[in-house]
């Protein structure tokens, strides 16, 4: 195995992607990247390492929480990871929607989780690599 | 952005704050455009403050390594015996023909230990030469029915095609091979007649075997200036990354292979411009971030010697328990403070200046090459300890 050498992104480029991702974002079906090796602490928070850089990383109990609910149910939508938060951490649904949505975007983008969208699952560097093949 | 399926789970890592930057690194990026090379321990008075800052900042967003089940990673030194006999060995591997071998069954209760108890992700098997433990491939296969993630760090000279073929099918996740040159005459000056060939054999044939491979390149005074050369080597070489640090000087007779903080500047700064334009990721270490950061970060890394001490700091022969003797639960508690806790880890952490206090430190016996006078500090009494932190604290502020 070989590694990849960086891809370079200009500002716009990361602009239209990140457009793209957050425009899209409640249409998508969202699974786990299942190569991920993890522990679950005792206060629901993961220990991993991040897919994106090998470096060890904590996603806090809530981000740990959406990572294990694609575990158990791949493929849900948007609006029904919010319900899921909700009903688990007794949150108020408009109030937290912003920050599930970043929530979201950061295990996309960090390589914790993938997007299906027509059909075609694809993690963030596959969608960036989609991208830039025009 | 790298290729995620590529990912590697190094030791080098470790330290990295969750979000995947070293803290000191981006201390040390800014203190670069001065043209300055400062390790941890020199900007202690900016790194630790910030440091805690950051700390809070994980904390209030619950995503802070405390309270772990347990380290995350280990590093099993399986034996100290080497068949090299390298001159700035930290450990003197190359003399230590009776160094003891990590049985194969402490192996397994260690691992069952780890992984039943604090779920440990991975571990690194370490020497010495872990390729002359006769048991090094049942170690690999019954780690990974753990599922663990297992690296290794050789020397490559052992490794040929049915072993690199042995490793491929065992599913090992990266291996590690010592490279101190880009040719024969800097490398074999170093490590002995032939080596480079066989390193460099050894690399190619893992790779050709679908084993991610990478190398760590020890710097002196003799092969600094080398690096870019071994840079291009790795790049065409097919290697996932080039790791160096500061030289570690383990006994006073290795400061004159010390290089200049001039030199480690063009290497760090060589490392800076060129990265983008290899494939090969290059890494410059600090070995003594872990020590100035101990107090704040804890353990998320422990390394085990072939005896089953632990030790907080791989490059100081301070054991903190024997995980095959002590309760490993009871050991836990208190082992992931002990670089706050204990009077003689919190000194060291404290006052340690630079790497070249290693060398220091063997004037109390501190030094890897004497493991047969390990300090296990947990059987120490109270008073005992204080007085070993002392007599550290004396020498250290000479």
């Amino acid at each position: 195995m070989n590694s990849q050498k960086g891809i370079e992104l200009t500002p716009e480029q990361i602009n239209k992607i990140r457009e793209y991702v957050q425009t899209n974002l409640k249409s998508f079906y969202f699974y786990p990247n299942t190569n991920l090796k993890y522990r679950i602490e005792k206060d629901g928070r993961i220990v991993c390492f991040s897919p994106l850089t090998g470096r060890m990383s904590v996603l806090n109990p809530t981000m740990a929480f959406i990572y294990l609910c694609l575990k158990e149910t791949p493929g849900l939508e948007f609006y029904k990871i919010v319900e899921n938060i909700v009903e688990n951490f007794n949150a108020e649904s408009q109030r937290i929607e912003k920050e599930i949505q970043n929530a979201i975007i950061w295990l996309f983008v960090n390589g914790y989780i993938n997007i299906k969208n027509n059909n075609t699952q694809m993690s963030f560097i596959q969608l960036v690599q989609k991208y830039l093949e025009g | 952005m790298r290729n995620e399926r590529n990912r590697s789970h190094s030791l080098f890592s470790l330290l990295a704050s969750p979000d995947g930057v070293r803290l000191s690194n981006r201390i040390l990026s800014n203190t670069l455009e001065r043209k300055m090379v400062l390790r941890s321990t020199e900007i202690r008075d900016i790194i630790v403050p910030e440091f805690q800052k950051h700390v809070e900042t994980r904390k209030k967003l619950k995503c802070w390594i405390d309270d772990l089940k347990g380290p995350i990673f280990i590093a099993m030194d399986v034996t100290y015996r080497c068949n090299l006999n390298c001159p700035y060995c930290y450990l003197s591997a190359g003399e230590r023909h009776s160094a003891p071998l990590l049985s194969f069954k402490d192996f397994k209760y260690i691992i069952d230990t780890l992984v039943g108890e604090s779920e440990i992700l991975g571990l690194c098997l370490c020497g010495g030469e872990p390729t002359l433990h006769p048991d090094l491939r049942s170690m690999i296969s019954y780690s990974k029915e753990y599922d663990l993630i297992v690296n290794m760090v050789t020397n490559g000279t052992l490794i040929n095609e049915k072993f690199a073929k042995d490793l491929s099918s065992l599913e090992i996740d990266s291996v590690q091979v010592s490279l101190d040159g880009s040719t024969p005459e800097i490398m074999d000056r170093l490590r002995g007649k032939g080596i480079f060939k066989r390193a460099v054999n050894a690399i190619k044939t893992l790779i050709a075997n679908d084993v991610t491979t990478m190398v760590a390149m020890t710097l002196t005074k003799l092969n600094i200036r080398d690096f870019p050369n071994v840079a291009k080597l790795s790049e065409e070489l097919g290697l996932y990354s080039l790791r160096t640090m500061f030289f570690i000087p383990e006994h006073e007779r290795h400061i004159s292979l010390i290089p200049s903080n001039d030199e480690y500047a063009q290497v760090i700064h060589w490392i800076k411009d060129n990265q983008r334009h290899y494939k090969c990721l290059l890494e410059f270490g600090d070995p003594t971030e872990h020590i100035v950061l101990g107090p704040y970060i804890g353990h998320v890394m422990i390394s085990i010697n072939p005896e089953g001490y632990i030790l907080p700091s791989p490059y100081m022969s301070l054991a903190y328990g024997n995980i095959l003797n002590d309760s490993w639960n009871a050991l836990w508690g208190e082992i992931e403070r002990v670089w706050s806790d204990n009077p003689v880890f919190n000194t060291i952490s404290k006052l340690l200046r630079n790497e070249k206090d290693f060398a220091v430190l063997s004037r109390v016996g501190l030094n890897r090459n004497e493991d047969e006078n390990i300090i296990d500090v947990r059987k120490l009494s109270r008073e005992e300890c204080i007085h070993l932190a002392e007599t550290i604290e004396e020498v250290l502020r000479v």
